[in-house]
């Protein structure tokens, strides 16, 4: 049976994470998340890591790609949790927001979960994730 | 903080863009074969050139701020070969072309101050040495003085225009039918002689790295400017009709003197000496600064030979200032100043550009088979219509390059001996220097990559190693 919630992770170069977050300051791309039905976003900063390029900057990875030496680099690790049928259009969200072209924009990872739950109420499921309605 | 450019800053550099003397031979020119329908031509023309926007802008989504610009993306799309052919024509050699043109509108309006005592030849080839020096010493010199004459330029076009149309001058209407042939076989060909009035949009994606909402408003500057300018050329035919014969329009070398004269008496004379002599230094002066900045990214990306990227120590890239000064020098010197030479040198610019436009097209519809995954900030909509529709568009331009056909030869036959001259530079450069496929497209990221310097030094570091080992 499918989940009905999806973790998204997104693994991208810390500049780049930066310009993203920086960017949800601006109320529009907030709204594209709650229309999402995105309520919160949680980041690992400074975790170190590398892709397929294994760490080597750009342009080296062009001119000498046999090269076996594994360079771990500042990452960010961006986790969301929602709904899963709202999932492709979180990810064309967030290609469009990372994308530049260039060696690594990231990687985004896609997971079921089974269950949410608000420690401080015990809801659980999607009322975990919506504003609680004991309050 | 630097302050970001809005909507009107963009749509006003890109009007600023658009508008170049040179465009008064053209409507003067299509105004004066068909009277008031050209603007059916102004309209299509401006259409076509709509959808040619669109499609670089769907391409700057996929590799965003890049320096070349058209080149790169044909790059990725097309392979070198003809990015080369297509672009070395497109931009370098048509510019070699549009840069004579605009000094000898220069020349035009100062013979209308001077007389004929002064050959036209030393007053466009006098400017195009100063515009050369003072590119020489650096190009941030005339930015400011770019802004100020293409606000100035606008604004008066449109005040001269819509004076003319509305029948406000102060100068004597003249009697004369509005429509001299509404045969669409008359008036379809004319739409290459309006597309010059709509080259350039596309110089404002540069720009999108410093704009607000860049994703929105690089698109939609390119077409509020294409359309802005529609408007402008055609509210100015009519008054054309208003104020100046048909046939005295024709064969004006300086049309646009000869309507502000009729319209305005000598104080319109004065206002478009004024604005004439402005935009066409402007012009010329966004000519060479444009070639020497796009040489300068095709030679960073090994399109070019290395010396088109040496920079003076003002950081202007010299070679290129040089050899361009020097062309249109020769071209001026040759005494062009006539409405129709003047209109042999746009056309021909007109055709390479035409050329450029459909390759942008084609390219994008590569990438959307070759990407389709690739997420893209902006997509031209309705695809693939625009595309296909823009192709042909472009096609029959090129083709209805004049109405006049020992022109229309002499245009063919200039661009056939410069395309096989570029075929063949191109073949050898790709095949022996870079040592690359020749017709398959490189890759996104590696066209990307080869924007950073250090990738060039150390390809070039490797080399030396390789060859001193072998």
């Amino acid at each position: 049976m499918e989940s009905k919630f999806s973790r998204v992770e997104v693994v991208s170069g810390m500049t780049k994470m930066a310009d993203f977050t920086g960017r949800l300051n601006s109320g529009e791309n907030v709204k594209k998340l709650i229309k999402l039905g995105v309520t919160g976003v949680t980041i690992y900063n400074n975790v170190m890591g590398c892709g397929v390029q294994h760490g080597l900057a750009e342009y080296e990875y062009e001119l000498t790609p046999e090269k076996l030496a594994m360079h771990l680099l500042p990452k960010s690790v961006l986790i969301i949790i929602c709904e899963t049928d709202k999932v492709d259009e979180l990810i064309e969200f967030l290609k469009l927001e990372l994308y530049t072209g260039h060696i690594g924009d990231g990687k985004i990872f896609v997971s079921d979960v089974r269950n949410i739950v608000r420690v401080r109420t015990g809801e659980e499921g999607s009322d975990a994730l919506k504003e609680s309605n004991i309050d | 903080m630097i302050k970001k450019i809005s909507m009107f800053g963009a749509v006003s550099t890109g009007v600023g863009m658009l508008i170049a003397t040179s465009c008064f031979i053209s409507s003067a020119s299509g105004a004066s074969a068909v009277g008031t329908p050209f603007v059916i031509a102004i309209i299509i023309a401006c259409i076509a050139n709509m959808m040619a926007v669109l499609s670089i802008a769907e391409l700057n989504a996929i590799m965003p701020n890049l320096t070349g610009g058209i080149a790169q993306y044909t790059l990725a799309g097309l392979g070198p070969l003809l990015t080369i052919v297509t672009m070395v024509g497109g931009y370098l050699i048509s510019n070699v072309f549009a840069a004579p043109a605009e000094g000898a509108m220069f020349a035009n309006v100062m013979g209308e101050i001077v007389g004929d005592s002064v050959p036209p030849a030393v007053f466009s080839v006098g400017i195009t040495i100063v515009l050369v020096i003072i590119n020489l010493m650096g190009v941030n010199m005339s930015t400011l003085l770019q802004e100020i004459v293409a606000t100035f330029m606008v604004l008066s076009l449109i005040v001269l225009s819509v004076v003319g149309a509305i029948g406000a001058g102060t100068g004597v209407e003249v009697e004369q039918p509005a429509v001299i042939s509404s045969k669409l076989s008359d008036i379809l060909p004319l739409t290459a002689t309006a597309f010059w009035f709509f080259i350039g949009a596309e110089f404002i994606v540069p720009l999108g790295k410093d704009m607000k909402n860049p994703k929105r408003n690089v698109p939609l500057s390119m077409v509020l400017s294409l359309g802005i300018m529609g408007l402008i050329q055609i509210i100015m035919i009519f008054g054309f009709k208003n104020y100046t014969l048909w046939s005295d329009l024709g064969s004006a070398a300086s049309p646009h003197v000869l309507y502000a004269v009729a319209m305005l008496g000598k104080w319109g004379r004065y206002w478009m000496i004024i604005v004439a002599i402005f935009a066409a230094v402007s012009t010329q002066n966004s000519i060479i600064c444009s070639v020497s900045e796009i040489c300068c990214g095709m030679a960073k990306m090994n399109l070019l030979p290395a010396f088109f990227q040496k920079k003076n120590k003002h950081g202007a890239p010299y070679f290129v200032i040089l050899i361009l000064g020097f062309l249109t020098c020769v071209i001026e010197a040759s005494g062009i100043s006539t409405g129709e030479q003047v209109s042999f040198l746009t056309l021909t610019c007109s055709l390479f550009w035409m050329l450029s436009y459909a390759t942008s097209h084609l390219n994008v519809i590569i990438l959307r088979r070759k990407m389709k995954n690739v997420p893209r900030s902006f997509k031209t909509p309705f695809y693939p219509v625009f595309q296909i529709v823009g192709i042909a568009l472009q096609v029959y331009m090129m083709f209805n390059i004049s109405t006049d056909n020992t022109q229309r030869l002499h245009i063919y036959l200039l661009c056939f001996i410069l395309f096989v001259g570029l075929f063949i530079y191109a073949f050898f450069w790709v095949k022996y220097k870079l040592k690359m496929p020749l017709l398959k497209g490189v890759g996104v990221h590696q066209v990307m990559t080869m924007e950073s310097p250090v990738y060039h030094e150390i390809k070039k570091k490797m080399e030396k190693t390789s060859s001193v080992s072998d």
